[in-house]
């Protein structure tokens, strides 16, 4: 199972089912979480529902909805989901057709993996440009890329997992964060109610952040999740 | 229901290269762009494949698995290779106009194909209504049509289908009708197309008629029968 905030959660959109498993296999050699579609009206709905994609690639022939309506009908509601059309067409009309559609970015089949995996990154560099390298809450610092945590210059080691659910809480610091959300960025699952693993990771978290005598910077909101942030303040 | 239905159009002589007729080039090159768009599937995994292969060895790379890749995609690309040629052969070239006994023809296929469903737990009917008088036509393009289409039909079918392929007489065709009526909201992906095209191609060529209904999966094959007397 992959580890959401370090893999970016990424929705392929293939009709043809051995590419679509070859590139969920090679995305996620590359530390991607990939979650595969094969119908464009089951896109839509996916994209619809509370589950959050940093990046989206689609085939523009697509059954149940066609690649072009698709992103006609996500593009309004998610402006800054970065999308890269994969297409068999060559024709300028069609690649014109598909940005005018909303789509950021077009490659023309066969690719080369080189090639994807550079635009995949350019189009995710472009998106997480607004997420700093480092947050900061309090006197807690995370730097994402150093993936380091200090609190008043007390270096915190979190495992890979705790560290995803910080980052999650501090890129959301002030707001609540559901446990839904937290089970589908952080472990790519679900949400499933009958799962107690986001609290108990969560006191492993707190755990480490909170020690006693510090400020209490990680809050429980009941019923909902967790929330990141300085009661002081 | 979507229907498509192609009625035969050329009328030249036997041995003599056909041409297109007008009415069918369009059809015939937007089941090349079919074909072509099915082609570059398997090309791109082929493509990415060999990239990885050709990295140095000794790092994480599995090449057992990539080698096993890029054979099975290879494979893939000269079957839709072939089914491309067939079909523009299908369209450029006349068909034989013979007499030949359909069931002699398609017996052992029907039998093998009915073994190998069987397996995997589809069961295979046949249903005749239509006398014996043979069928004026191309064998080869008869077995390879109806050949396509019960290979379409199987891989739309899951365990405890049944398919049904209906045979009647009547306004100088032999109808065969291949269905499956429990195959619903089956994909129809753009490989299957280049098969149902190929098969349409081989049937309409030989002066007989086609038509697909998708969902429920159900395309029937008319050929040109010797009317008795």
């Amino acid at each position: 199972m992959s580890i959401g905030a370090a893999a970016r959660r990424v929705l392929v959109v293939e009709d043809d089912i051995a590419l679509a498993d070859f590139l969920r296999a090679e995305l996620e050699s590359q530390r991607f979480s990939v979650e595969l579609l094969h119908d464009g009206e089951e896109a839509v709905n996916a994209l619809a529902a509370e589950r959050r994609f940093d990046l989206l690639i689609l085939d523009l022939n697509l059954p149940g909805l066609d690649g072009i309506s698709l992103i006609e009908k996500v593009r309004p509601t998610q402006p800054r989901l970065p999308m890269l059309v994969l297409t068999a067409r060559n024709g300028i009309d069609d690649k014109v057709k598909a940005f005018q559609s909303g789509a950021d970015d077009c490659l023309t089949k066969p690719f080369s993996l080189a090639e994807l995996l550079a635009r995949v990154q350019a189009l995710m560099r472009r998106n997480s440009g607004l997420i700093p390298n480092c947050s900061q809450v309090a006197d807690l610092t995370l730097l994402r890329e150093e993936r380091r945590v200090e609190r008043n210059g007390r270096r915190i080691e979190l495992t890979p997992r705790e560290f995803a659910i910080l980052e999650v809480l501090m890129r959301n610091a002030g707001r609540p964060v559901s446990r839904a959300t937290l089970l589908e960025e952080v472990w790519n699952m679900p949400a499933e109610p009958s799962t107690n693993i986001v609290d108990v990771y969560m006191k492993y978290v707190r755990d480490k952040v909170d020690r006693p005598g510090e400020r209490k910077l990680t809050h429980t909101v009941r019923g909902f999740g967790y929330e990141l942030r300085d009661a002081d303040a | 229901m979507s229907s498509a239905m192609q009625t035969p159009s050329s009328t030249a002589g036997r041995g003599e290269r056909a041409s297109v007729p007008a009415d069918n080039t369009e059809k015939l090159l937007a089941d090349i762009v079919n074909g072509l768009h099915a082609m570059a599937q398997p090309l791109t995994i082929l493509r990415v494949a060999i990239e990885v292969l050709s990295l140095p060895e000794g790092g994480a790379v599995d090449h057992g698995r990539y080698v096993g890749i890029s054979a099975r995609q290879i494979e893939r690309t000269c079957n839709l290779f072939s089914s491309l040629q067939d079909l523009v052969t299908a369209n450029l070239r006349e068909a034989q106009q013979e007499r030949f006994d359909l069931w002699e023809l398609l017996g052992p296929m029907i039998e093998d194909r009915r073994a190998l469903l069987q397996a995997s737990g589809i069961g295979l009917v046949v249903a005749r209504r239509d006398p014996s008088e043979p069928i004026v036509g191309d064998a080869e393009r008869t077995e390879q049509a109806i050949a396509e289409v019960l290979t379409l039909a199987a891989s739309l079918s899951s365990r405890g289908d049944v398919i049904e392929l209906h045979a009647s007489r009547g306004g100088g065709f032999c109808e065969l009708t291949l269905q499956n009526t429990r195959g619903h909201g089956k994909r129809i992906s753009s490989s299957d197309r280049l098969s149902l095209s190929l098969a349409c191609a081989n049937i309409v060529s030989q002066q007989g008629k086609y038509e697909l209904a998708e969902d429920p999966f159900c395309v029937s094959l008319a050929l040109p029968v010797q009317e008795p007397g």
